[in-house]
């Protein structure tokens, strides 16, 4: 838990909620684009303050080497009710499976790689980025993937990067297809402002039932 | 109160980016001036056609699950010059400065809903970022030049000392980690300063050189070598114990010194002196090793240079009265 900014049981309740509705419509999505049964576990969710991230990373991520894809996504550009960045981690992947997943038969070249964890990132971010919007009635724009780093450690995963958010909302998604099993972390960093009006919304939701 | 604006479909021409909408069957419904003016196809040309019919070099199966993904998620999906240089086989307007093919593009598929919230058609966008490629391709190669110029002794082509060192720092790391062997070799050209002195500068040069050329030629391919001074050199030997060090040590010593280096009309002979040591099971220092075959290069000068010496052949008294006149 981050300071200042706590949840309580009831809006980290509905925040578990809402990520698991928008994981299960991600592993429906998954399944049917891939073609292959693709399932996702229960997301564990935890707010960390931007300033322990790399610390909390370490600990929620103890892979040695990772890859990771940012993303921004906004409601609104200049008077956002909610922004932020989305930064998805995949630990110790392994490329040939991740081409097998999405039916490349093309050669796995370091550009292949980068192009099968843009789209894979892309995939699960949409996918839980509406699936959070259709719950708060929002509608989340998104700007286009680029890669962070490849097979690098997560002390240089944002230590090149000017942190603008104040915290960030992780979600730790296990999904495995078929006789494959992948894992990778979504993180949504947000600034305060962000992390107040979802928990305005979460707490209105509280309140409806 | 102003009339509204008659002619809002002409603007998709106007848009400084290539647009058309495809359906889910790959049909074209809409093609702006962008795109036709890039290809053979009009707009009254390819509308109802089927986009690879007109398209075959489209790679297809690639194209179908970016549509099927925009179509199944509700959500836009993209494509980057980094990862796929372009989509169609357009020219760009750097044919003289470009020394690229094509057009680099940016491409974004977005869904357009229709009425019952579900996704009709998919819009593609295809934005031109040939001038940013150019310029990102040209620093990317800037700055590895850069990071291998400032990590290579300009003189010997080894890595020079800082590198040397981060890349042992980091061996030793691995090491202590894994409980692997690692030696560590320390050279110097004996009398090198009568070299200069004699024949100039110009030969101690390329002794030097030729030193470093010797030793990257017989060297294993995991082997690290460095320059670390004037004329010291450090070696790390990966996964290797004292026994081995101690043999590639001597293999090098004759590598260096049996044949005389030749400059211009000169014949100079060389010889070297070394020393060696290994890491122990746990707790290793780089520091500490460096200094360890440090001392050993130092015994081996002290009993008459063109040998090799095991740290662990030094007796202690040796070893301090070597740190004492460790000045040479």
């Amino acid at each position: 838990m981050s300071s200042g900014l706590n949840f309580t049981e009831d809006q980290q309740d509905y925040l578990q909620e809402i990520c698991n509705i928008g994981m299960g419509q991600a592993g429906q999505s998954l399944s049917v684009l891939f073609e292959q049964y693709v399932t996702l576990s229960v997301p564990s969710i935890e707010i960390i303050s931007a300033i322990n991230l790399v610390p909390t990373l370490k600990r929620l991520i103890p892979a040695e080497k990772i890859s990771a894809v940012r993303q921004g996504f906004y409601t609104h550009v200049t008077d956002p009710n909610i922004c932020g960045e989305s930064i998805t981690i995949f630990s110790n992947t392994d490329f040939e499976q991740l081409a097998q997943l999405i039916d490349l038969d093309e050669e796995v070249t370091f550009e292949v790689e980068q192009e099968i964890l843009l789209e894979i990132s892309n995939i699960i971010n949409g996918a839980c980025l509406s699936g959070i919007a259709e719950q708060i009635s929002e509608r989340f724009f998104s700007t286009p993937p680029s890669i962070i780093g490849q097979s690098i450690i997560i002390d240089n995963l944002l230590n090149k990067e000017h942190l603008v958010w104040d915290h960030a909302l992780s979600i730790k998604i296990q999904y495995s297809v078929d006789k494959y099993s992948f894992q990778c972390d979504l993180l949504l960093l947000m600034p305060d402002s962000s992390v107040k009006y979802l928990q305005n919304v979460l707490n209105r939701l509280a309140d409806e039932l | 109160m102003i009339n509204k604006f008659p002619y809002p479909n002409n603007v998709i021409d106007c848009v400084d980016s290539g647009v058309f909408v495809i359906d889910k069957n790959f049909t074209v419904h809409l093609w702006n001036d962008y795109m036709t003016i890039r290809c053979q196809f009009s707009s009254d040309d390819i509308v109802g056609l089927n986009l690879f019919d007109c398209f075959p070099e489209l790679p297809q199966k690639w194209f179908k699950r970016k549509i099927k993904s925009v179509f199944l998620l509700k959500s836009p999906s993209y494509s980057a010059w980094e990862q796929r240089a372009y989509l169609f086989k357009f020219p760009h307007g750097r044919s003289v400065t470009g020394g690229v093919d094509f057009m680099y593009q940016n491409c974004c598929f977005t869904p357009i809903l229709g009425q019952d919230n579900n996704v009709e058609y998919a819009c593609i966008t295809i934005k031109d970022v040939t001038d940013i490629a150019i310029a990102t391709i040209k620093l990317k190669n800037t700055v590895m030049e850069l990071e291998r110029i400032s990590s290579i002794d300009g003189l010997t082509q080894v890595y020079n000392r800082s590198h040397w060192e981060k890349c042992f720092q980091n061996e030793v790391d691995r090491v202590n980690r894994y409980d692997h062997p690692v030696s560590l070799l320390m050279f110097d050209m004996d009398f090198f300063k009568k070299i200069n002195d004699k024949y100039g500068h110009l030969c101690g040069d390329e002794v030097l050189r030729q030193t470093a050329k010797r030793c990257t030629e017989s060297l294993r391919s995991a082997d690290v070598i460095g320059r670390y001074g004037g004329e010291e050199f450090c070696i790390f030997l990966p996964e290797t114990d004292l026994a081995d060090a101690a043999h590639i040590a001597e293999k090098l010593r004759h590598i260096i010194s049996d044949t005389p280096i030749y400059y211009n009309s000169l014949v100079v002979s060389i010889s070297v002196s070394i020393g060696f040591t290994s890491s122990r099971s746990t707790k290793n220092n780089y520091e500490k090793l460096i200094s360890e075959a440090d001392t050993a290069l130092y015994a081996a000068k002290n009993n008459g240079r063109a040998q090799c010496v095991s740290f662990f052949d030094c007796d202690v008294t040796q070893q301090r009265a070597i740190a004492y006149h460790s000045n040479f």
